[in-house]
């Protein structure tokens, strides 16, 4: 219950705290991830049935408060959690280059997904993608890090249930 | 005994990643899905959003409030405490005064239009900086309706695009999936104008397309609403969207086209104006 409390009140402040965030020009206008980061985190520290569900649960409040179709970030956010989960054991979920690695990762991967979705209803045109690959890539991948050693660093962690 | 478990949980898992599958396809698919989602998810959210907004307003006069007290004890060193208090003090007033100005333009904007105006608050901006969108209060409670032109008292900010109970998504007129047709004031030029995304400074980029490449166009001229979207009473005529700074000739030299620096979108939208469908003053 307590783990659930918190789970809800820190993908509230993510969302909101994003929201809030300004959009960088100099990479394509996209803001920094931290929800994502934060799905990256958790998939990291929780079981994985608690990772699954609130990896769904965080994708669907991303796209519904996002305009034009759902999908990009539910197409991204489980995938992200797939493979985490499966390579998890493998990974040293603490180091930098891991938190780098995988930020960049996800990053990546919301882009493309996105991209997919916006292309097949099509929503909106795609400005650049490379622009955007490479703005993704390095805010995913900056966020994950900040996020996942300021996490380490508070008793948030240790109250999820973490492995580390 | 073990091996038929491991064969039923196998199976098992199968089942619950078709399931899982055909969940998130069918949310992707079914466009009445997305609507329940966004509007319970964005109705929830609204108070969160609202309380953020006001958050963040004290948070920015706050830190006007700081800055003019590091300024001002920069300044003058040997100033003793109390001026710089009262310099803080005079900044805090600034702003409140400030605020006050521009509710008053904004009251006397809504005041002069010909049109019904719905005032609104902008609460949230967009999540991901895929969209140049931002999120008004209120919503369909006040009867707002899609595809409604969104106004400042500088002109033309965008169009509203999804409307929840209680809040209502405003795609912005630097979106590149904005569109409007546009006209020069006070003349018979026509283009389509949309929006070209942001300068790497920040800048909305807006540009007038599909101009007759045998018409003169000059630097400064007035981009306005021409009234003949597709959705016509939603963006009446004669709205300011911006002045002309550039103008190119097509590549294929069949067309001219306009670079256009919009004024709504450049400060910070805080109020703004939602036209009510078809309506006008008399």
């Amino acid at each position: 219950m307590k783990t659930s409390v918190i789970l809800l009140l820190l993908t509230l402040i993510s969302l909101l705290l994003q929201q809030s965030l300004p959009a960088w020009p100099l990479f394509a206008g996209l803001k920094p991830p931290l929800t994502l980061a934060l799905v990256v985190h958790l998939a990291f520290r929780l079981s994985p049935r608690a990772a699954w569900l609130a990896t769904f649960f965080i994708a669907l409040l991303y796209d519904s408060l996002e305009p034009g179709p759902l999908g990009p970030a539910l197409l991204a956010f489980p995938l992200i959690t797939y493979c985490i989960l499966r390579h998890r054991r493998n990974l040293f979920a603490d180091g930098i280059i891991t938190q780098l690695f995988c930020g960049a990762c996800a990053g990546i991967l919301t882009i493309l997904s996105a991209c997919l979705v916006y292309i097949l209803t099509n929503a909106r045109p795609i400005p650049s993608l490379t622009a955007l690959l490479f703005g993704g890539t390095l805010l995913g991948a900056f966020t994950q890090l900040l996020l996942s050693q300021l996490m380490l660093k508070t008793r948030w962690n240790s109250k999820l249930g973490g492995r580390s | 005994m073990n091996r038929v478990s491991k064969v039923r949980n196998k199976k098992r898992d199968r089942w619950r990643w078709i399931a899982i599958i055909i969940g998130i396809a069918t949310l992707i698919v079914w466009p009445q899905l997305h609507i329940i989602s966004k509007k319970s998810v964005r109705t929830a959210l609204t108070p969160a959003e609202r309380a953020n907004a006001g958050v963040s307003r004290q948070l920015s006069g706050w830190a006007t409030l700081l800055r003019g007290w590091g300024g001002a004890a920069e300044r003058e060193k040997n100033l003793s405490l109390e001026l710089v208090k009262a310099q803080a003090e005079l900044n805090r007033l600034n702003e409140i005064e400030n605020q006050n100005r521009r509710l008053l333009r904004a009251l006397n904007f809504q005041q002069s239009t010909p049109y019904q105006l719905t005032p609104a608050t902008v609460i949230s901006r967009n999540i991901s900086g895929w969209w140049n969108s931002v999120r008004i209060h209120p919503g369909s409670n006040k009867a707002l309706q899609p595809d409604c032109a969104v106004l400042s008292p500088d002109g033309l900010v965008g169009r509203t695009l999804e409307v929840n109970p209680f809040s209502t998504e405003v795609l912005l007129v630097s979106d590149p999936a904005f569109r409007v047709a546009a006209k020069i004031r006070g003349r018979e030029i026509f283009g389509l104008v949309r929006g070209m995304g942001q300068t790497l400074s920040g800048q909305p980029r807006v540009r007038m397309e599909f101009i007759n490449k045998d018409t003169k166009l000059s630097v400064g001229d007035e981009a306005v609403t021409s009234g003949f979207s597709q959705f016509e009473g939603y963006f009446p005529a004669n709205i300011h969207i911006g002045y002309i700074e550039t103008i190119h000739q097509d590549n294929a030299g069949l067309y001219q086209y306009a670079d256009i620096a919009p004024r709504a979108t450049v400060g910070l939208l805080d109020y703004l104006f939602v036209v009510n469908r078809g309506e006008t003053r008399p």
